[in-house]
């Protein structure tokens, strides 16, 4: 392979052949003790002829019979360039870089900046780091490693989405995501396709489209001040992605690969006691998958035995009280473990990279292959991506990279959906075999297992919901993107103070969906075929002027001028067709009804902007940034906002000469910053319009869309128009500090931020009587603030090993401060039992939902029959889904070659609704009803309520029997507060304590691999979610049932998350 | 020299990002309409108000009139009486207001602008139907001060009474507007959903439902019995040509029963006890396979893809007659009028008229019974005639009259049903709660002490 691809680009050399016709050798030494330096780059400028060090620190270079100047670089190390002159050894030293202790970071519009010299606080992501995570998805590799960051898998299905947020959530109807940039290109990082509602399938957001592997660098900017530039698709923060280009040298070869095994991690637990039935005439009776019925109210399963008959769910025949049948004990099925598999991820990538001194290449293949936790669900990426950057002459510079990746799989329904694997599973009865005596994969590959001999579903029920084999089996989903992200690029040096840069970038992606329900689906007995096809463009152009320019000894300038123009266009084509000919064909040609819709999203913007940067004296950095936008999606005659921001940092130490060598502070630098952000609305609101029309309202069943009935048919829309719509404003300040002890052994980084968003963009939900459902307008005020910390630390460095820990902590707060007159509450997503919301006065994404009543001590409000009463005020608050504050720690132990990690995330607070366990309590397969049905006599704390269902002050003394057969279904605990209970039972505390990522890596020495032609090579074992704490009782409490939406802290029969172990081979030749 | 060079390129590539920033169309959504005929508003008003008759509210009121059983998930708890704001939240907002209600509203506003009397007699009767479901659902609703968009976004609620004379008013001018002469560009057959445009049959259909209206006041003044006898004399006088809607085969434009029995299965089945009081009526086997209310998309006649919805029946109006006759005028007319009613239902459902006459046969006779016992010899029968096409009139008949003798459900005793009665009235809908809550709390206070599911409405009192 390396051969093959070596004469694939031996054509870049043939330029670069040389005289040869003298060698210069030498040692190179650490400074500060005198080591010997391996690795060391030696290149002779100008040319692409170089070498490195050796492991004594040697090196040896051929070079033309005169003149010539070599250049040594190592990483953290001062370059040096050495004329060669008449020398045929050259030995030097090479000094620590003082910039070490600071690092360069890639801020807004692409412009490398040295981080001491920020006014704002932006985090850096090492390659490894990200890469070391061996995550599919981009974003969950940055868990619980950037103070300020929070990522929310919703799920462990293949492909997921995940939910990124910087400093959390401030926008209510508007995306709280942060801006994707890769090498200077906004990408579109949406969730869109079919699903992550509250039911359908877990759908990708598109950033995990980019392969980690082919990233450079990563840098979260947070605040207004850092993302001013990038204009309003930054409101939220941004991730600037700097991909890997290559390095004036020969060729490198480097290969990868990473083989992973998923199981679950966690799922909620089951009673193995009871079985399928109810109480009939006051008798706990077995009620078989025949009845249809669904409750695991029966008998114990201790009482019954088979009766040996011909039933088509069970082989050995229906139940029967026990010395009734033929003796043959009733059993119980763990149906939730034996259903689930183990899932495989291969990871496979190489690239090449090399380059002369005039251009340089990066190239590079990647394929990921992942086969889930669940029967038949499966996800997989490929790339490719190039890289090339050419001195044309020696002011002009162009460049280009593209980046094709196709990604797609096949999905599972889930959530609130009766063809929900998870639904399907949790709810089936102990004593029915899901698997009809088989598990896994193997059940799901045998008809027999979901079929009965009729055609009709075999399930605990009857088909009355999908049986989690049928799902994966026959209600295939499957989607298939295929993407380019691109840029072109020009750089060119006008005078040596002002460079002007064009860069043009594509981000172009189709994905095509394809949801089907076979015939005879529970939800669809006449079987749905579902198309959707989307087409996105982004097209982003930037103009910039970049001046660095010393006005006098003790002032510099760096400034940039720049236009922005920014264009998208979305493009969906849907289809559904119902009632199918020939069962089991999925093609739209098979159904007799299709509906079909065409839609298109657009907008465009234009924005200048200015950013000033005054460096006094190389210790006092102030930072002047605007920008005005021009958009689309306001009213034309006030569609131009500015935005200004402001940052000072100080470099104290460097303020009052203390030398990088001061033994106790190494290094302090105090920033503050105040800056805005604006933005615009969302599409086509200015007005209102007819929407296709459908004839709804149910709630458990679908409209009727039209057309239909032979005619077309519109009704004016819901949401009233608005325009006299401004712009949005977020202002945000924030100070900290950064600070360095012992030589940079000790290391904290702090900030405080505070940013108000008013005016914001909003869908007010106002009375449908008034003629509308919604009214978009200017209002609400949310206020957000946070401390975010990072603490670095070496505790241990002795020879060889060392000891590093890096710990993040975040806490922050979104207040809802007002919403608009009248208005005290948004929906977010949820149910009409229980939401997230937004609502005045409380926290962003409040849970709400139904509670018990209660007195004005908060003692329950008990009615005549023993049982407390529910609330007559309607639902209330009842949890705050964003946690208290969330932690990373990171303990690294290296000894030579040898390295072990092991990252700690915590999340302390963050509700949750387990809408899961309720529904399971109603059912009667919770662990929970299992322990707690024969509950007799148990008297509730609370008063009694008088014959109006006020309080009173008398004490309850009425005993009640939790699961008294006498009451049947209805009456017991967990029926008669309604399918699932009230919301408020099922709140619970979403902490976690968890081993997110643990790793062991062995590079191995070069002395053996110099011998095999390799020059670097590791080996690594990694596990992921090995360990986890939470008093959760459903699945992995980090999981959200409408992924990356607004919506938070939902659990409605979501996917179970995973734990992981792997193991990786890194080469480069 | 050089340099010029790459600075006209440099020009090239300015020129290339600097664009206008006037925008003209592009946010002007390229896949909506800013207006749209009347012609093509109409097919989705019909279809919202048949949609309405046969969906949520129809199952909920078929539940507490024991034609249903909730069997399952959130239908089990209606069965129960575990009924709150949600219950009928998307009905309220989607079905009614944000559907049927604000569909006539548009119409009438362009109808009466574009000088269309027909489209907007169409829309007052349907605003009127939807005014008067409504109000036996939840009582007080916003009318006279809602639909005002942003000049009134807390519409006040009317009183119930103040609800049923806007109903009448409404139908009256509805009838004033068909009357008129026909113009050009007035409903054609295809957007006319119900009557393909016969101005002469929604007339007709303005008094039935004038009758409907006046009898669910009964109660409050029995001289409304008169009137909607009146009224009855002006309206059809066979099923044919009464406001059936007819759903489609096709099983995405099927009657909104068959959609639930697929989409829900089995969370809601046939009560067993109606199914008992069915017992050797020829009807039973269209109603029932015995057990559900739902078989396939070709089976039962009420819950098949293609069962009608009427918007109010002969066989309704014929019970109507009987009931008025017997509080009005003489049990011998009135028995006249409810074998009217039965053997229209009979023929309707397609019943052999075999069987049919010797189910008539074994009638019970009016003439001999006291008005009481009459009534509810009529109500018992209507009870099983307008299951599955008017529940919500079952659930009206049974609060005003109290029959048929229902028994509750015993675990029907709940917080906000601290009696355990079948519940009198539905919580209203809890958007209005967050949007509109001052006038929805003085329009709960009202009409009684709290905002419990037995407080009675003021109309069946």
């Amino acid at each position: 392979m390396k051969k093959f691809l070596l004469l694939c680009f031996s054509f870049v050399f043939v330029l670069s052949a040389w005289a040869q016709e003298r060698v210069v050798s030498g040692r190179v030494t650490a400074a500060d003790d005198g080591s010997t330096l391996p690795g060391v780059n030696v290149i002779l400028k100008g040319t692409a002829n170089g070498t490195v060090t050796d492991v004594e620190g040697n090196y040896r270079l051929n070079v033309p019979s005169s003149g010539g100047t070599l250049v040594f670089s190592f990483i953290g190390l001062q370059t040096l360039e050495v004329a060669i002159g008449e020398r045929s050894t050259i030995d030097l030293s090479m000094a620590a870089d003082v910039r070490q202790l600071t690092e360069v970071v890639v801020t807004a519009v692409g412009i490398e900046q040295n981080k001491r010299t920020l006014g704002y606080s932006v985090q850096n992501v090492k390659a490894d780091d990200i890469v070391n995570a061996r995550e599919t998805n981009l974003l969950n590799a940055l868990n619980s490693k950037v103070a300020g960051v929070s990522v929310v898998s919703s799920s462990g299905a293949p492909g997921a989405s995940s939910n990124v947020r910087i400093r959390g959530n401030t926008s209510i109807n508007g995306s709280n995501s942060p801006l994707f940039v890769v090498d200077g290109v906004p990408i579109d990082n949406s969730t869109g396709g079919q699903g992550n509602g509250t039911g359908g399938v877990d759908n990708s957001n598109r950033a995990i489209d980019i392969n980690s592997n082919d990233i450079e660098s990563l840098t979260v900017l947070k605040g207004a001040s850092a993302t001013v530039l990038y204009g309003i698709r930054a409101a939220n923060g941004a991730i600037i992605i700097t991909t890997k280009k290559g390095k004036s040298g020969k060729p490198q070869v480097d290969f990868n690969t990473t083989y992973t095994l998923d199981q679950v991690n966690k799922l909620p637990e089951f009673q193995m006691k009871y079985a399928q039935g109810r109480p009939v005439g006051g008798v706990n009776t077995w009620r078989g998958p025949d009845t249809f019925e669904g409750n695991s109210y029966g008998p114990a399963i201790a009482d019954l035995e088979f009766d040996g008959s011909v039933y088509p769910f069970d082989k050995n025949g229906k139940l029967v009280p026990k010395g009734t049948g033929n003796g043959v004990p009733a059993r119980s099925y763990n149906n939730t473990e034996d259903f689930f598999i183990t899932g495989q991820t291969w990871d496979k990538n190489i690239s090449v990279s090399g380059g002369t001194d005039k251009s340089t290449y990066y190239l590079s293949f990647g394929n990921l292959k992942t086969s889930g936790i669940i029967p038949n669900s499966e996800w997989e990426r490929t790339t490719t991506k190039l890289t090339t950057d050419t001195k044309i002459t020696d002011k002009l510079t162009a460049g280009m990279s593209a980046t094709f990746s196709n990604t797609g799989g096949s999905r599972l329904q889930r959530g609130s959906n009766i063809s929900g694997v998870a639904l399907g599973l949790y709810r089936n009865t102990p004593t029915f075999d899901a698997g009809n005596g088989k598990t896994g994969q193997e059940a799901a590959d045998d008809p027999s297992t979901y079929e009965l001999p009729d055609g009709s579903q075999r399930s605990y029920r009857a088909g009355i919901y999908d049986s989690p084999y049928w799902t994966v089996a026959k209600n295939q989903f499957d989607d298939n993107v295929n993407r380019i992200i691109g840029n072109v690029n020009l750089k060119y040096e006008i005078t040596p103070w002002l460079q002007a840069t064009y860069k043009i970038g594509l981000d172009h992606y189709t994905d095509k969906t394809k949801g089907f329900a076979d015939v005879k689906s529970a939800a669809f007995p006449t079987g749905t075929i579902v198309n959707l096809d989307i087409n996105s463009t982004d097209i982003n152009s930037d103009l910039l002027f970049i001046v660095n320019k010393d006005i006098n000894e003790d002032l510099n300038l760096n400034a940039v001028f720049g236009h922005n123009y920014y264009t998208f266009d979305y493009y969906t084509d849907f289809a559904q067709g119902t009632d199918f000919g020939s069962p089991g064909f999925s093609n739209i040609s098979n159904a007799a009804t299709v509906t079909a819709t065409e839609g298109w999203n657009r907008k465009k913007i234009n924005g200048v902007m200015a950013d000033i940067k005054f460096d006094y004296r190389n210790f006092l950095f102030l930072n002047l940034t605007g920008r005005n936008d021009w958009s689309s999606t306001l009213p034309s005659d006030n569609n131009s906002f500015f935005y200004p921001a402001a940052a000072l940092g100080v470099d104290v130490t460097e303020a009052f000469g203390i030398g990088t060598n001061s033994p106790f502070l190494s290094y302090a630098k105090l920033r503050g910053s105040w800056g805005q952000v604006g933005n615009d609305a969302p599409t086509f609101v200015t007005r209102s319009y007819f929407n296709s029309a459908t004839a709804g309202g149910d709630g458990f069943i679908a409209g009727i869309g039209f057309p239909a009935f032979g005619t077309n048919a519109f009704e004016r829309s819901n949401t009233l128009g608005n325009d006299k719509l401004k712009a949005e404003l977020t202002t945000t300040y924030e100070f900290g500090g950064e600070f360095k002890f012992f030589n940079g052994r000790l290391g904290f980084d702090y900030t405080y931020y505070n940013s108000e968003t008013v005016d914001q963009i909003i869908n007010i939900n106002i009375s449908n009587t008034t003629g509308f459902g919604g009214l978009i307008a200017n209002a609400g005020t949310i206020e957000n603030k946070g401390h975010e910390l990072l603490i670095t630390g070496t505790p241990v460095k002795a020879g060889d090993f060392s000891w590093n820990i890096e710990v993040n902590f975040t806490k922050y707060e979104s207040l809802v401060k007002e919403l608009a007159p009248g208005t005290d509450r948004i929906f977010l997503a949820g149910f009409t039992s229980a939401s997230s919301n937004v609502i005045a006065g409380k926290p962003y994404g409040a849970i709400y939902g139904n509670a018990f009543q209660r007195n004005d001590e908060g003692k329950l409000v008990i009615g005549p029959n023993g049982w407390p009463n529910v609330d007559p005020a309607g639902d209330k608050y009842l949890g705050d889904p964003t946690p208290d504050w969330i932690a990373g720690i990171r303990n690294t132990f290296s000894f030579k070659g040898l390295s072990l990690s092991a990252l700690l995330d915590i999340r302390q607070g963050g509700d949750i609704w387990n809408g899961t366990g309720g529904i399971l309590n109603t059912f009667g397969t919770s662990k929970k009803s299992g322990d707690e049905r024969e509950t007799r006599g148990y008297v509730f704390d609370g008063v009694l309520a008088d014959a109006n269902g006020n309080p009173t002050e008398g004490i309850n003394n009425i005993p009640v029997d939790f699961a008294n057969p006498a009451d049947g279904v209805a009456g017991n605990k967990w029926n008669r507060y309604g399918f699932g209970g009230l919301v408020e039972e099922n709140i619970q505390d979403g902490s976690w304590i968890r081993l997110r990522q643990l790793t062991l890596a062995y590079q191995i020495p070069p002395s053996i691999l110099s011998k095999l032609g390799i020059s670097k090579a590791s080996f690594s074992v990694q596990g992921r979610n090995l360990w986890l704490k939470t008093d959760y009782d459903g699945i992995d409490p980090e999981t959200n049932l409408t992924g990356a939406s607004n919506g938070i802290g939902l659990d409605y029969f979501n996917m179970p998350n995973t734990k992981s172990y792997g193991a990786t081979l890194n080469v480069t030749f | 020299m050089k340099n010029i060079k790459y600075i006209i390129l440099l020009s090239l590539g300015l020129s290339l990002s600097i664009s206008s920033c006037e925008y003209g169309d592009e946010n002007v959504d390229p896949t909506r309409q800013a207006d749209v005929k009347l012609n093509l508003i109409l097919p989705t008003a019909i279809t919202q108000a048949a949609y309405n008759q046969s969906s949520t509210a129809a199952r909920l009121s078929g539940i507490l009139m024991q034609h249903f059983s909730g069997f399952d998930a959130q239908q089990n708890d209606l069965e129960n009486y575990v009924i709150d704001e949600n219950a009928l939240d998307n009905f309220w907002n989607f079905g009614l207001y944000g559907g049927v209600m604000k569909d006539a509203v548009v119409m009438i506003e362009k109808g009466t602008e574009e000088g269309q009397p027909y489209y907007v007699g169409i829309a007052k009767i349907l605003m009127a139907n939807a005014l008067g479901t409504g109000t036996s659902i939840f009582g007080d609703m916003p009318y006279t001060k809602a639909f005002l968009g942003t000049k009134d976004l807390k519409p006040a609620y009317d009183s119930q009474e103040s609800i049923y004379n806007s109903i009448q008013t409404l139908l009256t001018e509805a009838i004033t507007e068909l009357s008129k002469p026909a113009v050009a560009g007035g409903p054609a057959a295809g957007s006319d959903l119900i009557f393909k445009g016969d101005a002469a049959k929604w007339i007709a259909t303005a008094h039935a439902l004038k009758a409907r209206y006046f009898m669910h006041l009964q109660k409050v003044n029995n001289s409304n019995a008169s009137s909607a006898l009146a009224e009855i004399a002006s309206a059809f006088t066979s099923s044919a040509n009464q406001p059936d809607f007819k759903w489609d085969a096709a099983s995405a434009f099927s009657n909104p029963y068959a959609l639930f029995g697929r989409g829900r299965p089995n969370t809601l089945v046939i009560n067993q006890g109606f199914v008992t009081k069915l017992a050797g009526d020829p009807r039973l086997n269209l109603i029932t396979d015995g057990t559900s209310f739902y078989t396939t998309a070709t089976g039962l006649f009420w819950t098949k893809n293609t069962a009608p919805s009427p918007i109010i029946s002969y066989t309704e109006l014929k019970f109507i007659e009987a009931e008025a006759l017997a509080r009005t005028s003489s049990l011998a007319a009135a028995q006249t009028a409810f074998v009217a009613a039965v053997q229209s239902s009979m023929n309707y459902m397609g019943v052999s008229s075999a069987n049919a006459a010797t189910y008539i046969a074994g009638l019970p006779d009016l003439t001999s019974m006291s008005v009481t016992g009459a009534i509810s010899a009529i109500m018992g029968e209507s009870y099983k005639a307008l299951y599955g096409q008017a529940e919500l009139e079952v659930w009206v008949n049974y609060r005003r009259t109290g029959f048929p003798a229902l028994t509750p459900n015993p675990n029907g005793v709940k917080g906000n049903n601290p009696s355990g009665a079948i519940p009198k009235r539905i919580t209203y809908a809890q958007n209005e709660r967050i949007t509109n809550a001052e006038n929805l709390a003085a329009a709960i206070a009202n009409q009684g002490a709290n905002n419990n599911l037995d407080v009675p409405l003021w109309a069946f009192k």
